[in-house]
Formats: C-alpha cells, structure tokens, sequence
C-alpha cells in the first residue's frame, strides 16, 4: 500500500514501499527501498509535502494527487487493446469467418429469431451464422432468460449496420466480442503491476486466451458463454481496480460485470459467493461491498431458482449409475425406486428407456443437496465423477462441435486451429488431469504468499489476491457442473471452468515471479507503526 | 456521470425493447379441426409437444396437415398435470391411428404414400390443466429440396387423385429413392412381393396403359414402373395425372 491511498482507511503497513522521491538518492530508506521500486508505481506528482502531511489529510490536494502512485500507461494500453482487437478480428474473420456450432442452442428465440439453416442437418457440423425473423408461439421458445440475449440484442441491433443479412448474424457478436476483448486486455496494461513490457506481456496472454481455439468459437455462436467469457474478463480487471483501491465507484462498477456472468447461465451463480468475499477482502468501503454483494447475491439466486431445473436423470443414471455394480443399492441411498437399477446408464433418447419412464416418473426425485450429501458418504462415487469432471476440463473444447460454416469446404464438425496455445499447453493436462488441481493449488498459494507481502504495492497485492480468487472460482463452478451435469457433454459445460483454470496460468506466472522476486523480507522495524516518526525523519533528512 | 447513466440506461431499454419479440397470437388446440394447415417451417416447432399457432389456409406454404382429432385415454391422461415428453410420446403413437391416414389420401390400392409422417401435438401445460385432452394429429409432409424444409402448397385431403401427389409418391433415380415430384426414371405401384406378370397388371391398372411403358421387378418384389428407354421424368405416371 502506497501512503497517497491511505484515505482508504485500511491499516497502514510501513513495509510497503514508499513511493514518493522522483529522484532516488541512494541513502538510507531510499536506497533500501530501491530495490522494490519500479517505474510503474513513480507517482506523477511530485513535490508533494512530508507523508504527515499527506496522511493527515493535506487539504490543499487535488484529485490528481489521488490517483498518485499509480501508472496507467494509458498509450501502451491503448496500443495493446487496439493490437488484440485487430488480432481478433483477423484471427475470427481472416480466411473466412469461423465459430462453434449451435447444435440446437435456440437462445436467440427470445428476441423473436429463428436459426436461419439446413434442414437436412443436426446442427452440431456447421456454424450457422445467420437468424432470420420468426414468430414463435407456444412452449417452441422456452422462456429461459440470459444476459446473453443483452448481447445478442446488440447483434440483432448491429447486424443491418455492418452488411449481414438476416435479423442477426453472429458475425456482428463476433465483431463486438473481438473488439471487447481489445478493452479487455488494453484495461489489464493499465491495471496490472510492472513495467509497461510486462504489463502487455500479461495482458497479450490473456488475449491468447480468447484467441485461442479452445474461446474464439464461443464468441460467433449462439450460446450464452461468450458474453459470460467477455464479461468475466471486466470483473478481472473491475476486481483488480476494487483490490487496488476500493472507491465506491469502483466496488459499484464492479456489478456490472458480475451481473452479466452470473446471469449467463444458472450454473453461474457460484460467482456470487466468490465475488462477495473478493469484495469484502480488502478493508475500505466495506458497506457499500458488502451492500453490492448483497444485489448480486439476490439477483444471482433469483436467477438460478427461476431458471433451473435440476435433472437428476443427467446425475444420477447418467453419471453415478454409469458402469454402476451396486445400482440398486445407491438408488436406494438416493432415494429412488430400485427397480430402476436395470435403467442405470441410459439416456431419455435410449429406446430401452421408455419402459422405465413410467416408474421414474412416479418415484421421489432427489434435489441437488441430496445428490451431494450421496457423494459425501460414498467417495468412490466422488473419485469416479470428479476424474470425469478432471477430464472436461482438461478436454478444452467440445470436439463435436464444427467451427466451420457450410460451404467452406470443411468436414462436417472440421475444427479450427487458428491460434492454439492454449490449446497446445492443455496437452499436458489431457495427459495428466490431475495436474488440473495442481495448477489450482499453486495459484492459489503463490497468490496467498503474495497478499501476505507487505512489502508489496496495492497492485502487486491485487495480482496476488486475482490468483488466490480465480481457483476459488475455478473450483466452485467444476463443483456445480459435476454435480448437475455429471458426465453429460462435461466439456462444454465446463467453458467456464476452462477458461478460469487457463487464467490461471499468466495469473500464477505473475504471482510466482512476485513470490521469487519480491520475498525478501522487509525489516520488522518497517512493519510498525511506531516506527513512523523515524522514517519520516529519516525522508525529511534525504529530501533535504 | 450522472447523465451518462442515464442515457445508457435509455439506450439499454431502447435496445432490449427493440429486439424483444412481440407476443405472437394463439389458437387453442382444442379448436383445430381435421383438414387444418399448419406452419412449422422451425425444428423447434415440430418437435414441441403442443402447438397454439393460428392454422393457416392449405394452399400457403405449411408442413403439416391434421388428418385426424381424438382425445387421449388412459391413466395418464387423468393426471391434473401433463406429464412429460417421455410419457406422452408412447401415448400420442398410440393414440394416432395409422388406418384413416390413406382414406384421408384418397389412396387406391396401387397407390403408395411414401415420406409422409405422423407428429402428434397435446394441449399446452395450461389447456392440460383446464381439462383439454385433445389429441391432434398431423401429417408431415415430406422434403422436396435437399437443403430445405419440408413444404407443401396444396391440401393433402384426397391428395392422391390430383397431380400434387407426386410430391409423396415414391420414385426411384439411379437406385436412389426419390419423390416424383423430383427427377426420376421409376416409380412405384402398390403391392409388392408379386410376380412380374402381376407386376405388369398392376402397372397397367396403376397408369392406365402399357404402350410405351416398361416395368421392373426389385429384388425385394417391389414392382416399379417407367418410361421407356431411360427417359428422365418429372410427376406421376398414374391415370389421369400424366403430364
């Protein structure tokens, strides 16, 4: 914590690095404390009065000696966001355009559109860009609600502006996503510690990250994950900026991207938990935080009550019955008919189904909680399905899904691979699906041992705090969608888990280099209050 | 910063307003009579259990025709919710009788309905609990096009003593089943499973002549008649219906 943010009200530690003199003499304090100095945390200010001064509350201030001792570095920002948005839009357009199919995904109904496409196809083979106008009527359109249709309202809006036929062309989402992803990463040089080179080095790997094979997909197709991949990349950047100063505009920006992830989808609505603690983490403004977790958390669970519907076919004969020798018995524990046990692994479309459909649906259905308490007293079942849940994750991407349109000369369900970094990297982890936990595991604890730094800046703490947060976010969401979807299409349904694990790898990067580049300890006499009126003495003698 | 949130606000409500779809008018499924026309030009619409669009006039483009309206029956029917999609689909099968679908055709005995299909459409959740139990079924007719849906502007009612029943007659170009409302060589006459001279009395019932016609015995028995030398046609070779 730098001395300009103490009007944050949060407990001064006077290890942290002292960022005031715009010459460094190296003498006493400052020539100890040079070694943590880096260009990026020089306030603009200069000349400002004795810390006292500041810290009592120097009246004559401006508010630009309020953002002191932060560096935005506003042109390499806007440099790098302009780079990705043009590397998006080339990497999603250039050839030909390329996405994920929708293979009955009929979201886009809501705002009156029908999938404009061959008939004679499923739908998983070809992306289908193009919906025209249609009146549904009836139980055809489901009312499910998504922020999606928020973005894809913007499409429908865009698609006459910029030449698409049709109501909406998903073109126009992937054009508005790409350039979103540019604000994404040009938000992330100007809020990420270091300098400039790293900052873009950090904010490059996250845009490799939607870049990649594994993301672009999502963001020309009709699912709801791209506004919610687009939109979790602005509640990074919203946390970062709360972390790194908590105003009250900023904890109260940070509901708008939250909002837009927790309403994607209903399983995204174990964001809601982790982003109350990561707004209640740092001390300042805890009202006004503890006030928009509150909205969140109403919204977030009004959501998922109003919009699912937990199929225990999918969890339990799907999944925990698969390959099941004890059938009878772990329904049994589920509560369900055991005359059922003979249906055990087979799908509502399987013919053999039919004859049991009569006795499931007159049996007691097990709730979420249910199946969960199942899992708590039968670990092997937890192993069982946790390794499947390992293994979505460590799939990436949906192999069945094309990324071509019709008459590309592709292969039905041809997949892309444009930019595969991701992609190429994840190989260990299909080699290994363990290593998935591991990875979380090591984030996380380099992030801890980052925020236990005191000698490090509000920034680099922020990082630190976004490393321990995003295995915590990781593993909320791998918890729900194993336990909801079980082994059923896991590797789309883990989108989100993906993409959180994959941040975690320039996220880990950064916390680690701070652990093995910042470690060394500061001085016990730094940590102390009392030890004020002696560094201020010693500044005041090296200021002259 | 306060007018900013207010205009993006404006712009937001605009936004979602302009693109919301407008509430589309029903009809209820208990008021669809025999001989109905329905669109069903989406997958969606096809494959959901009930329909409540307005019925539209056989002679516009539509996919389905109802050929018959019963009530369901049973234990399942007596249920004060619909049960779900599962439990009603053995129900609509069923209860969808296959026997009045070739007198609703105007089907002799030489004609063949082929790539016509039965969908069966139920009350919507709310007409179920209200106490509707109305059992529709429709035929679906077949697709003409390779890459489009299923269309027909013609009533299917007595559909097979006017030329339009090329469109579910079944034809055959280069061993590949086609309808003969496409490109073929062949077409088929009803029954199969005969001797060639039977065939061949068949065929002549079927068209009403043999000058100029030829006929084939499929491996299966099936009887199949053409025009000579492998003349590519278009239509039905029965009476009366010949271009």
């Amino acid at each position: 914590m730098t001395l300009d943010q103490q009007n944050t009200d949060g407990p001064v530690a006077w290890g942290d690095r002292y960022p005031e003199t715009a010459e460094p003499r190296k003498r006493g304090l400052t020539r100890l404390l040079s070694r943590w100095r880096r260009p990026g945390d020089r306030p603009r200010k200069r000349g400002l009065s004795s810390p006292l001064a500041r810290r009592g509350g120097d009246r004559t201030r401006t508010p630009h000696t309020r953002q002191a001792g932060v560096r935005r570095y506003p042109q390499v920002a806007v440099v790098v966001g302009v780079v990705w948005a043009a590397v998006m839009q080339v990497r999603l357009f250039l050839g030909g355009h390329v996405g994920l199919a929708g293979f009955g995904e009929n979201l886009p109904c809501r705002l009156g559109l029908a999938n404009f496409r061959n008939p004679a196809l499923a739908g998983w083979e070809h992306v289908q860009p193009a919906w025209i106008a249609h009146t549904w009527t009836g139980e055809s359109c489901p009312p499910e609600f998504s922020t999606a249709l928020f973005a894809q309202a913007a499409g429908k809006w865009l698609t006459p502006l910029l030449g698409y036929p049709g109501a909406l062309d998903l073109r126009a989402l992937g054009v508005v996503f790409g350039l979103l992803v540019g604000v994404v990463c040009g938000l992330l040089v100007a809020v990420v510690p270091g300098r400039p080179l790293v900052r873009a080095g950090f904010a490059s790997a996250v845009g490799l990250l939607y870049a990649d094979a594994a993301f672009a997909g999502y963001l020309i197709s009709p699912h709801a994950e791209p506004t919610a991949l687009v939109a979790a990349g602005f509640l990074v950047v919203a946390l970062l900026l709360v972390w790194e100063r908590p105003t009250a505009p900023r904890v109260v920006a940070t509901a708008v991207p939250a909002l837009l992830v927790i309403g994607a989808r209903p399983e995204y609505v174990t964001f809601v938990p982790v982003i109350a603690f990561a707004l209640l983490w740092v001390p300042g403004r805890r009202i006004v935080a503890l006030m928009v977790a509150t909205w969140i958390a109403g919204l977030g669970v009004f959501h998922v009550v109003t919009e699912t519907g937990f199929d225990d076919h999918r969890a339990v004969f799907q999944t925990i019955l698969h390959d099941d020798p004890t059938a009878a018995a772990d329904l049994a524990s589920l509560g369900l008919d055991p005359a059922l046990a003979p249906a055990a692994g087979l799908s509502r479309d399987d013919a053999a189904w039919v004859s049991f459909a009569d006795r499931y649906h007159r049996t007691a259905h097990p709730s979420p909680l249910r199946v969960a308490g199942f899992y708590a007293t039968h670990p092997w079942h937890l192993i069982r399905t946790v390794g499947w849940g390992l293994q979505g994750v460590a799939g990436l991407r949906p192999n069945y899904l094309g990324s071509y349109p019709e008459g590309a000369g592709k292969p039905e369900g041809g997949q892309e691979h444009r930019i595969t970094v991701y992609s190429a990297i994840w190989e260990v982890f299909r080699a290994g699906p363990l290593l998935v936990p591991v990875l979380w595991i090591v984030t996380a604890g380099a992030g801890w041992l980052v925020v236990r730094r005191r000698s490090l800046t509000p920034s680099e703490k922020a990082t630190g705090r976004l490393a321990v947060v995003l295995p915590g976010a990781a593993l909320a969401q791998f918890a729900v969608v194993v336990l909801v979807h079980g082994r059923v299409e896991t590797v789309r349904h883990m989108a989100m888990t993906s993409w959180l694990t994959a941040m975690c790898l320039p996220v880990a990067a950064v916390a680690v280099t701070l652990v093995l580049t910042r470690l060394r300890p500061v001085p016990r006499w730094q940590h102390r209050h009392e030890s004020c009126a002696s560094i201020h003495s010693q500044m005041d003698e090296i200021k002259g | 910063m306060g007018k900013t949130v207010f205009l993006w606000g404006r712009f937001t409500v605009l936004l979602v307003a302009t693109a919301c779809a407008a509430p589309a008018t029903t009809h209820p499924s208990a008021a669809m009579p025999v001989g109905s026309c329905h669109v069903m030009s989406q997958p969606e619409e096809l494959y959901a259990l009930s329909d409540v669009r307005p019925p539209v006039p056989c002679t516009q483009p539509h996919q389905t025709e109802t050929y018959l309206v019963t009530r369901l029956s049973g234990p399942l029917a007596d249920t004060p919710i619909r049960p779900p999609h599962e439990l009603l689909v053995p129900m609509v099968t069923a209860g969808c009788d296959y026997r009045p679908i070739r007198p609703y055709l105007a089907a002799g005995p030489h004609d063949a309905q082929w790539g016509v299909s039965v969908w069966g459409k139920v009350p919507t959740p709310d007409e179920w609990a209200a106490g509707d139990r109305t059992l529709r079924c429709d035929l679906l007719v077949p697709t003409t096009h390779p890459n489009g849906g299923p269309v027909l502007t013609a009533p299917l009612r007595g559909i097979m003593n006017r030329p339009e029943s090329a469109a579910i007659r079944r034809c055959n170009l280069d061993g590949r089943d086609v309808q003969c409302s496409l490109p073929h060589e062949w077409e088929w006459v009803e029954p199969q499973g005969l001797t060639r001279n039977r065939c061949r009395a068949n065929a002549a019932m079927f068209a009403g002549r043999l000058r100029g016609l030829r006929i084939r015995l499929g491996p299966d028995r099936s009887c199949w008649v053409g025009q000579e030398r492998h003349h590519i046609t278009v239509g039905t070779l029965r009476e009366g219906m010949a271009a």
